[in-house]
């Protein structure tokens, strides 16, 4: 119920129209008189979506930077997971500390921060000069690069601590099993060691995907306007068009896209609990 | 080949090549020692084992077996020594590269993969011949008897198929030597005993050299040609199960396997290769067969005899040499046998183990029964050490 009612209130919100009134959209029963309640459904909204590139650019744009983002994430993260997982005890915890610390900065701050970095006079720029390796700054804020630097960054712990849960739980003595019957320390890894953390490697995978795709303090704060993402979109939509309901339906669209991969999530889940 | 060796060495029997001294060893463990920071787990290990044996490495927990067993695997080197398979320095080559299978305690059997697939991974990394691996797996699977499996996956096998699977992918490599880590511990013990003999079969049917770690002494003497026995990182005795059993070289294999009473004491004489000793704990001489060059009067020993070898006579034997009269403070019935603890008035704690050869439904000898306990010369063993 509590994440079901406002879903169905922005669900509500996408089929109104929208109207010059305070909330801006019409209701959607309205009493005729006495006997007769009408309801009026706007799919006007989902067709507007749908005729104006505008919106497909931008969810396709989103959906492009949220892959790259967590292939990079899974590139970065898993052999940090990994490195984890086979440290002494000792070391295991203070690691992992490390890799939860940015959590007790506020995220707003931290990817502000990065402005102060990449800037022209940014921090980055202002090293490579020093030590000759550039002449002349290169540009680095606002731009995809910035984006993807932002989403990985803010977005790597949530890899690694799913990882790290798999990789921690797998039998040290599978891959002992394994080089015992010829496999090289790379074969172990491929045939053993990657196929057991599937289940993490998709956890991972789609606690940095899903919220990747609608992710709109990176981009506003790190990104250009050329290349809009979708959250950008839905916030345009509601606070500077004061248009509730394209605004819902970008929402909902939104979340179309996003049930499809959480329902495979799901059920990769069921059938790992089935062989287990 | 038979008579070649026994040119070579006329008394020798075939099956005991250790007595041979130009019989080489199949593997030899030179002076191994294996230290974790400042934990000594194997101390100046020294041990040869021939072809075709099944070696039992038998210990306590902490004893340091498997970590000898790891070593020969290669999952870990020696801080000192080397390791010989078949004339081969393996001390340090990886465990992909060594011609010996391990069997895991944990079966480790790859939860991703069916049966077939689990067996047929070693072939698949050596680069056999699709055809061939086919064939070699099947023929392992009917050696474990497992052919109708070969679909499913790890975790939908009971615990006594799992092992055979975890045999089969060992064996299917056709290795060198088996290495078997506490093989039956996982079982319940019918299928255990079951099992043992199972093992025992396979053993004999490929030919290749098993070496077993156990915690279970009978398990050892039941299966193996030799056991070592260690403790604390140190082998103290390797024999045959019945001189392991029968002449055990030191006080810790002695108490370790089987029973025994041992009665401290000092030598006091010798005669008709006899020790004598006497003992504090007991009013009577004490009398031991020996064969060796007898010991100074005053050396300190130990005189052992195991429970089945102490006879329960009805007269009282007064002050006849290996006798003494007891008083029974505990007893089990097992069916076969009954297991006493007989108590001296000097207050020393003797087994005795009597078969119970007939039908009674009554004990003939019950509990706070006076009883008069004697054993043979033979019977008894000198310890030193």
């Amino acid at each position: 119920m509590f994440f079901l009612i406002p879903f169905l209130i922005v669900l509500k919100i996408s089929l109104a129209d929208s109207a010059l009134a305070r909330p801006p959209f019409t209701p959607l029963l309205t009493w005729i008189d006495a006997q007769h309640l009408s309801l009026t459904i706007t799919i006007g909204n989902y067709q507007y979506l749908w005729q104006n590139s505008l919106y497909i650019r931008a969810y396709l744009n989103s959906l492009m930077i949220a892959s790259i983002s967590t292939v990079l994430c899974l590139l970065i993260g898993y052999p940090m997971a990994f490195a984890i997982a086979r440290a002494r005890t000792e070391w295991r915890n203070i690691m992992l500390l490390m890799v939860m610390l940015p959590f007790w900065t506020p995220f707003l701050l931290r990817v502000y921060a990065w402005t102060g970095l990449l800037d022209q006079n940014g921090l980055i720029n202002r090293f490579l000069e020093w030590a000759h390796v550039i002449s002349s700054p290169l540009t680095m804020l606002y731009t995809p690069f910035a984006v993807y630097l932002g989403i990985i960054y803010s977005y790597l712990p949530f890899m690694v601590l799913p990882l790290y849960a798999t990789l921690e739980r797998l039998d040290a003595t599978l891959d002992d099993a394994a080089s015992d019957l010829g496999a090289r320390p790379r074969s172990v890894f491929f045939d053993i060691t990657l196929p057991l953390s599937m289940p993490g490697i998709i956890a991972g995978s789609l606690l940095v995907f899903i919220p990747a795709v609608g992710e709109f303090v990176i981009p506003d704060l790190l990104g250009s306007d050329s290349n809009v993402m979708i959250g950008r979109v839905l916030y345009d939509e509601f606070f500077s068009n004061r248009d509730w309901p394209t605004a819902s339906a970008v929402a909902i669209a939104l979340l179309v896209a996003l049930v499809v991969p959480i329902i495979l999530f799901q059920y990769y889940q069921g059938k790992q609990l089935e062989s287990s | 080949m038979d008579v070649v060796r026994n040119t070579a060495d006329p008394d020798i029997p075939s099956d005991q090549p250790w007595l041979s001294s130009s019989e080489t060893p199949f593997i030899e463990i030179r002076n191994v020692s294996k230290q974790f920071g400042s934990f000594v787990a194997l101390q100046n290990v020294n041990l040869k084992i021939y072809k075709g044996e099944l070696f039992s490495l038998l210990g306590g927990s902490g004893c340091g077996k498997t970590t000898l067993l790891r070593l020969i695997a290669g999952f870990m080197m020696p801080t000192q020594g080397s390791i010989i398979i078949d004339g081969q320095d393996m001390t340090n080559v990886p465990p992909h590269l060594r011609p010996v299978n391990m069997m895991f305690q944990s079966y480790a059997l790859f939860p991703h993969m069916n049966v077939f697939n689990n067996i047929a991974y070693g072939l698949k990394k050596e680069g056999v011949a699709k055809a061939e691996i086919k064939e070699r797996v099947e023929d392992a699977l009917n050696l474990v008897q497992l052919r109708p499996y070969a679909t499913r996956k790890p975790h939908q096998l009971s615990g006594g198929q799992r092992q055979r699977v975890a045999l089969a992918r060992a064996l299917v490599k056709r290795p060198k030597a088996l290495l078997l880590d506490e093989p039956l511990a996982a079982l319940d013990k019918k299928l255990r005993e079951h099992t043992q003999y199972e093992l025992m079969n396979i053993q004999h049917k490929v030919g290749i050299t098993f070496i077993v770690v156990t915690h279970d002494q009978e398990e050892a003497m039941t299966l193996s040609t030799r056991i070592a026995v260690m403790d604390q990182g140190q082998v103290y005795q390797v024999g045959r199960p019945t001189e392991i059993y029968e002449y055990p070289n030191c006080r810790f294999t002695a108490d370790f396997i089987g029973t025994m009473t041992i009665f401290e004491g000092r030598v006091s004489g010798f005669s008709n290769s006899q020790m004598h000793v006497q003992s504090p704990e007991l009013s009577n001489e004490l009398l031991v067969k020996y064969m060796g060059a007898p010991l100074p009067v005053g050396t300190s020993v130990g005189v052992a005899i195991r429970p089945e070898k102490i006879v329960i006579s009805p007269q009282n034997l007064h002050d006849r040499p290996n006798s003494v009269n007891a008083k029974v403070r505990d007893l089990g019935y097992f069916g076969g046998v009954t297991s006493y603890r007989m108590v001296t008035d000097s207050g020393k704690l003797i087994s005795v183990n009597l078969t119970n050869v007939g039908r009674d439904i009554n004990l003939k000898i019950d509990w706070d029964a006076e009883v008069h306990l004697s054993w043979s010369a033979d019977a008894a063993i000198l310890l030193t050490e």
